[in-house]
């Protein structure tokens, strides 16, 4: 699958890799009250991104809040990406009163995105509310690749149906989509992580890829002993590109490139070794 | 005309007067996804300390008011890993490297810069004696004009590069210090070093830094440090780089016109690697505008309102 030789490029070193400029919004399209999404003009990052991968925005100029905010990745094609944002606070608010054309910093691609295993022959994607954009790329990838609909089963999860999104694009897609709502105003009432667990009940041995609130990757990582399983963390971050040590965790490691540390766990940077780490290096009481 | 931007710290000449500020761009080579490090006029490392230091635990940083606090307690990948994986890099990229060392001890600076200045690549060291944010050493020299003498006169006699004595804000008297370190022989010194401040969540009723207080950057301490850059930079013989809140070439003209002879961009570049590349684009701008050939001519030129 030439997929995985993609993937493997990230984290390559070299001289204005990335980018880090001004973008244009081309498109915003409002889902509902709390979530929007935005399309930016932006080739040097289309180009290269890669599902898991995640850019910092920032409104140029604006200096009541300094640091960017990061965003996954949701889709990348003609030389644009697109963004899913749930309205959280100041600077969620602003980006989705925003008007056109302004134009937004933009840093990435950022982090080291999903890194699977060449012989794939099925995958369970989970998402929890706005964790689903890293994994609708992935899936998007995946088939566009030649990977069977087939072996792919995506369950979207969200406090209510007008959380959920990108619905016409998962049914297209043809995989085994499923939703759950926590008020059941859509699909299966209760939580994401229950259609995963009654998927996974006598089974062993398969890929699940995760990103979602922290509580559910802490219940994804419980769920899938047994299975290899891969989550995308989500934290505030400063810098994004992995200089300023802002947004470390612990983990339970041997990577040569965390720092090593005298109290039984290491750091690692969510943005830089991470954000998508094995659920079994995640130090659980201490993150 | 295309304006002259270099400009000379301590013997040293820069291609332009903007630096990386420690701590806000590693060691130049996570950058280089982004800029070239050999644009800057000087690339100014993290912290070196002899022994690796992980630091505080997280949370270790803050977003606040126009600035963000952080309690990242030096952590770096000690000296000795500094010279073998991370010094050639600067070095093949022609990159004018400020090494920026932090000690416990007297010794400790004495040692670190008895062996980074002997390195070839390695253009001057900026002692740290202001860092906020560890129990030994830093701030403890840095806080009396004693301590700093003490530090910048032993550091000075073993250290064959020029030597910038990084200040303190957290003090009664800066312009005392600075004309301590001036005295022990430092050649540059640069200011400010972050505010000590903290941040407390009323939801949880918790500290928001795991180390409860942290050092305060970013746009909020900038009339601080120009204030303080402009006393300073009054008084001293030796040419002071201007460091606090600087994020576009119009903040540097300020600093310069407040008497900085260079600058150094820190918390800015988090959310903007290539922030120095618009700067110095801003720069040039606005001396072309007003016809000044020379960014040297600005220097503390600022005038009473």
């Amino acid at each position: 699958m030439n997929f995985i030789s993609l993937i493997r490029k990230g984290g390559r070193r070299g001289l204005d890799l990335k980018y880090s400029g001004e973008a244009a919004i081309t498109r915003k399209t409002i889902i509902s009250e709390k979530i929007f999404s935005i399309e930016l003009d932006c080739p040097e990052i289309a180009e290269q991104a890669l599902p898991g991968q995640f850019v910092q925005v920032k409104i140029p100029g604006f200096q009541t809040a300094i640091w960017p905010r990061p965003f996954s990745i949701h889709d990348a094609h003609d030389g644009r990406i697109v963004l899913f944002i749930k309205k959280y606070g100041r600077i969620t608010d602003l980006l989705a009163s925003l008007p056109q054309p302004q134009k937004l910093l933009v840093t990435g691609p950022l982090g080291n995105g999903f890194h699977l295993p060449s012989d794939l022959a099925e995958i369970i994607l989970v998402a929890g509310g706005v964790g689903l954009p890293p994994l609708h790329f992935l899936c998007k990838k995946l088939i566009a690749d030649g990977l069977s609909p087939n072996a792919v089963r995506f369950y979207s999860g969200a406090k209510n149906r007008s959380e959920l999104f990108a619905h016409e694009a998962l049914l297209k897609l043809g995989v085994d989509y499923r939703v759950a709502t926590e008020d059941g105003s859509a699909g299966y009432k209760g939580l994401v992580t229950h259609l995963l667990e009654n998927d996974l009940e006598g089974k062993s041995g398969l890929l699940i890829c995760a990103c979602g609130p922290m509580a559910m990757m802490k219940a994804v990582a419980m769920i899938s002993g047994g299975h290899r399983c891969l989550l995308s963390l989500e934290q505030l971050m400063p810098c994004g590109w992995g200089v300023c040590n802002g947004c470390a965790v612990k983990i339970k490691s041997n990577d040569p490139q965390t720092t090593e540390d005298e109290r039984g766990f290491r750091l690692a940077r969510v943005c830089k070794e991470g954000p998508v780490f094995e659920s079994g290096m995640i130090e659980w009481n201490r993150t | 005309m295309e304006p002259n931007l270099t400009v000379e710290i301590a013997g040293i000449k820069l291609k332009n007067p903007i630096m990386s500020a420690s701590g806000c761009f590693g060691y130049g080579d996570e950058a280089a996804d982004f800029i070239d490090p050999a644009r800057l006029g000087a690339v100014v490392t993290k912290s070196i300390t002899p022994l690796p230091r992980t630091g505080h635990p997280p949370p270790k940083v803050a977003e606040t008011a126009s600035g963000m606090l952080n309690a990242i307690g030096l952590s770096n990948i000690g000296l000795e890993a500094f010279i073998e994986s991370k010094l050639p890099y600067l070095r093949e990229r022609g990159c004018v490297t400020i090494v920026n060392i932090a000690g416990r001890t007297v010794n400790e600076y004495v040692a670190l810069a008895s062996k980074l200045s002997e390195q070839p690549g390695v253009h001057a060291l900026e002692v740290n004696i202001s860092c906020p944010n560890v129990e030994i050493g830093g701030l403890e020299f840095g806080a009396s004009e004693k301590g700093t003498a003490q530090v910048i006169g032993e550091v000075r006699k073993i250290s064959k590069v020029p030597i910038i004595a990084k200040l303190s804000p957290n003090v009664t008297d800066i312009v005392a210090i600075a004309k301590s370190a001036e005295s022990a022989g430092a050649d540059a010194v640069s200011l400010i070093n972050t505010l000590i401040g903290t941040a407390i969540d009323a939801k949880s009723m918790k500290f928001k830094l795991s180390n409860k207080f942290g050092g305060l950057s970013g746009p909020a301490i900038k009339p601080v440090a120009l204030a303080m850059v402009y006393k300073v930079s009054r008084v001293l013989k030796i040419p002071v780089i201007g460091i606090g809140g600087i994020g576009c070439g119009e903040d540097v003209i300020e600093f310069m016109l407040a008497g900085a002879s260079a600058v150094q961009i820190g918390t800015a570049c988090f959310a903007e690697p290539t922030v120095f590349d618009r700067a110095l684009e801003e720069i040039r701008a606005y001396l072309v505008q007003r016809n000044i050939g020379d960014i040297g001519e600005i220097i503390g030129k600022v005038r009473d309102a």
